[in-house]
């Protein structure tokens, strides 16, 4: 399991933060990617947690080993005042809401406002609609989803942690989206993540690239 | 000769934990599971304590950063020294640009009705074990809604503890009992992505045993026997491991057994509290009633470190809390005098599970305000109904389900004590309305829960805790004190600690991100669960220090802290070694 490797010199960093209102599945989003594991009744989570996960993409040439190290935030109101140490100089941001709750799409948009404003302009943000699983209980429509992120010029996933769906597939492209961008590089040590200036801040984020479906 | 210095930080005060040589035997090994707030604490005390032993192991030890599985943390048992820096608590508190700051977040309804008298005003001598008795009765009229009455009149009645021994062989063997259900589940689903296979298959390894003196190996021969223990007396009682998730899942024995039960132990009989019933003392259980880890690896560790360790530690802390509270009053009758030396035992050894309710209700005060506002919570949401702000309300729903829901007693289907904590938590809204509801309140007084399983108890605990212990602004909105105690653990470990610190630098690590998630919750869930109450009994049984500061000066808390505003926690910790 890659996880489990311990650091290479190859390995590139990659500071990810996970933003959204509280219970809708940041850290049981983190957690099935880091562990494949799922937890019903996943304990609040208070101030933030850290998880990581190594990711190799073969098909990028040459091959490289993405680093994600994942900070879960906790998502109260209150705890808002905390998160901008955990964005800063983030390479990525998974802004998560929960497609059975209006109200945290709501949510949402104002981590997207705030990250705009305050984060670095490179960061790589993921609008993540999750439960996608709890496809009876739907209040946000994946076409909602969609124009809230080609508006703001985000990537876009619906996915489950419950099942899986499409949470691999979210991080292997954000690394993808990653590289491409130039936002992190192999070649660098392995503190860049936290020091990062490779882009001037003009350069904004191009239109959505990625738009999945949740095909459960 | 200072063996190894250096532990956890609580608010803005540093603990050093210093053992010396020749105390070896009385430290405490406690392994912990892969959380982010275990690695800083590990790393430095493995630090501490090889420098000690050899200076070149410094470089082993993690490079890895924070996903680095953590093995294993030393308590000295016996010596708690904080050292407080309220210097750097200010300093910080300017650094902070605080527009947002609240004024006050203490409830302008926090009437003197409310509030019980001082102490001294109070002071009633009661050493007649008949008369507390009574006292106990008058104390908790229903036994129903406070089992603690149960444990109070075990800890005075005579007949327990006519024989030291008989009193310390009282909880051990039925800890002893809950060996197979392994080790620290409470951490689960904080942090390492290291599957801890490997990494704790490091742990076990890493285990160093401070008894080296052949005592390991000698205890190494029981590991996984059914006798375990390390006394005669203990030998003699034969008992069955029984998995305690499983167990507690049945219905236990009668309520009233427990205690009673335990005095006398025979065979196969295993006081396991019901979870129906309301009489559940989670503090007799290993790990307080948490499944063991799913991880084989670590509940061994775990399981070898009692064996070789706490349990011959808690046995010793058991006898010696039996000699000391003979013929003492407890909760409303106790005095300054008869609790000064209580005190001085939580520091050195904590409190045994089946006392630590009533000494903390009776070292906080807290049994006082419990006798002059009975039934308060209760009362307070019959008048008023549920918590006035609708979000809050919103987030209490969420967050009860997400409270220890590994825990039997908070377990859905029984639905005993997320109802009690549901109240707890609403009650703590209308008394706090600027304080609200902040997330980690619930895992506060699930713990409490846990320990007291009082709803009145459990909210003057909290009460104490948010306008006594902690600075008022710390769960504000925007967080302000927390954030103030970001900075000051980064200067603390600046200062304390310049190798780490310059370790974090070097792997540009920021600290600061770490400490909302410790300091917040109060090491709950970042620590296990026996260590994170072990802190606990320190710091519950040490808040009245600062209600009544001038016996600060029986700790040693020196004028000089006092002048310069040490925080009320950090007094409560200050103590002389």
């Amino acid at each position: 399991m890659a996880s489990a490797s311990p650091t290479r010199a190859k390995d590139i960093p990659a500071k990810i933060v996970v933003l959204g209102e509280s219970a809708v599945g940041k850290s049981s989003l983190a957690l099935r990617f880091v562990r494949r594991d799922f937890i019903p009744n996943q304990e609040a989570t208070i101030g933030a947690s850290f998880l990581s996960r190594s990711v190799s993409l073969v098909d990028e040439s040459p091959p490289v080993t993405i680093k994600f190290e994942i900070w879960d935030t906790a998502g109260q109101e209150r705890y808002r005042a905390l998160a901008p140490m955990y964005y800063r100089g983030a390479a990525g941001a998974l802004v998560v809401y929960d497609i059975t709750s209006a109200d945290s799409l709501r949510k949402a948009e104002s981590w997207i406002g705030e990250l705009r404003r305050n984060a670095d302009p490179q960061t790589v943000v993921v609008l993540v609609g999750n439960k996608c699983d709890l496809e009876s209980m739907r209040q946000v429509s994946i076409q909602q989803g969609q124009d809230l992120a080609e508006k703001e010029e985000l990537l876009f996933y619906e996915t489950s942690a419950k099942d899986g769906t499409n949470v691999d597939a979210l991080f292997t492209n954000l690394g993808k989206t990653l590289l491409s961008r130039g936002v992190i590089a192999s070649g660098v040590d392995r503190r860049s993540t936290m020091s990062r200036n490779l882009q001037p801040p003009g350069s904004r984020t191009p239109k959505s690239e990625q738009q999945k479906r949740c095909d459960c | 000769i200072v063996f190894c210095s250096f532990s956890f930080f609580a608010n803005n005060c540093l603990f050093v934990l210093r053992g010396k040589g020749t105390r070896k035997k009385k430290s405490l090994l406690w392994t912990i599971p892969s959380t982010e707030g275990g690695v800083l604490l590990t790393w430095a005390l493995s630090n501490g304590m090889s420098a000690h032993v050899a200076p070149d192991r410094l470089s082993e030890l993690p490079q890895t950063e924070v996903q680095t599985v953590t093995s294993h943390v030393m308590i000295n048992s016996s010596s708690f020294v904080t050292t407080g820096s309220n210097a750097l608590r200010s300093d910080a508190k300017q650094q902070l640009d605080s527009p947002r700051r609240p004024q006050s977040t203490t409830l302008a309804a926090r009437g003197d009705h409310l509030d019980a008298p001082p102490i001294s005003s109070r002071r009633q001598q009661c050493h007649d074990r008949h008369d507390q008795d009574a006292f106990l009765g008058e104390c908790f009229p229903s036994s129903s809604i406070h089992p603690l009455s149960e444990g109070a009149l075990v800890t005075t009645s005579s007949s327990m503890f006519a024989d030291d021994a008989v009193g310390g062989a009282m909880a051990s063997p039925q800890q002893q009992q809950q060996h197979t259900s392994g080790a620290a589940g409470v951490g689960v689903g904080s942090s390492s992505p290291q599957p801890s296979a490997s990494g704790v298959r490091r742990v076990v390894g890493r285990l160093r045993h401070f008894d080296e003196d052949g005592e390991d190996s000698n205890l190494r021969g029981h590991h996984r026997s059914h006798n375990t223990s390390s006394t005669a007396q203990q030998q003699r009682h034969h008992h069955h491991h029984h998995n305690q998730h499983h167990a507690a899942a049945l219905s236990g024995p009668p309520p009233t057994g427990v205690f009673r039960t335990a005095a006398h132990p025979t065979a196969h009989t295993i006081p396991i509290p019901s979870p129906h019933g309301s009489s559940e003392n989670w503090g007799m259980i290993r790990r307080f009633g948490f499944p063991c880890s799913q991880d084989s690896a670590v509940c061994d560790a775990e399981h070898h470190a009692y064996q070789t360790f706490i349990a011959h530690a808690l046995a010793n802390c058991e006898s010696l809390w039996s000699a000391a509270l003979r013929g003492v009053p407890l909760l409303a009758n106790a005095t300054d005098e008869t609790n000064a030396p209580l005190r001085k035992l939580c520091l050195r050894c904590g409190i045994p599970g089946h006392l630590r309710g009533v000494v903390w209700l009776t070292l906080s005060g807290v049994a006082l305000r419990l006798e002059e506002n009975e039934m308060f919570c209760a009362s307070l949401l019959h008048r008023f109904g549920v918590a006035p702000d609708a979000e809050a309300v919103d987030s209490i729903e969420k967050d009860i389900d997400r409270t220890f829901p590994q825990h039997p007693y908070y377990a859905q289907e029984f639905d005993v004590g997320q109802a009690k904590l549901r109240r707890v938590l609403h009650a703590l809204c209308w008394r706090n309305p600027m304080l609200n509801y902040c997330q980690s309140f619930n895992f506060l007084a699930a713990t409490l829960l846990l320990v007291t399983d009082d709803e009145d108890a459990t909210f003057w605990l909290m009460v104490l805790l948010l306008e006594t212990i902690l600075p008022n602004d710390y769960y504000g909105e925007g967080l302000i004190g927390a954030k103030v105690d970001q900075e000051v653990v980064s200067e603390i470990i600046a200062l304390e600690l310049p190798t780490l610190a310059a370790h974090f630098d070097d792997i540009r690590f920021d600290v600061r991100a770490l400490v909302p998630s410790w300091l917040l919750s109060m090491f709950v869930n970042v620590f296990p669960f026996d260590t994170v109450i072990r802190i606990w009994d320190v710091i519950c049984t040490h808040a009245d220090l600062t209600a009544y500061s001038r016996s600060g000066k029986k700790f040693g808390v020196t004028g000089a802290h006092h002048n310069h505003g040490l925080s009320p926690l950090s007094v409560s910790l200050f103590c002389a070694s």
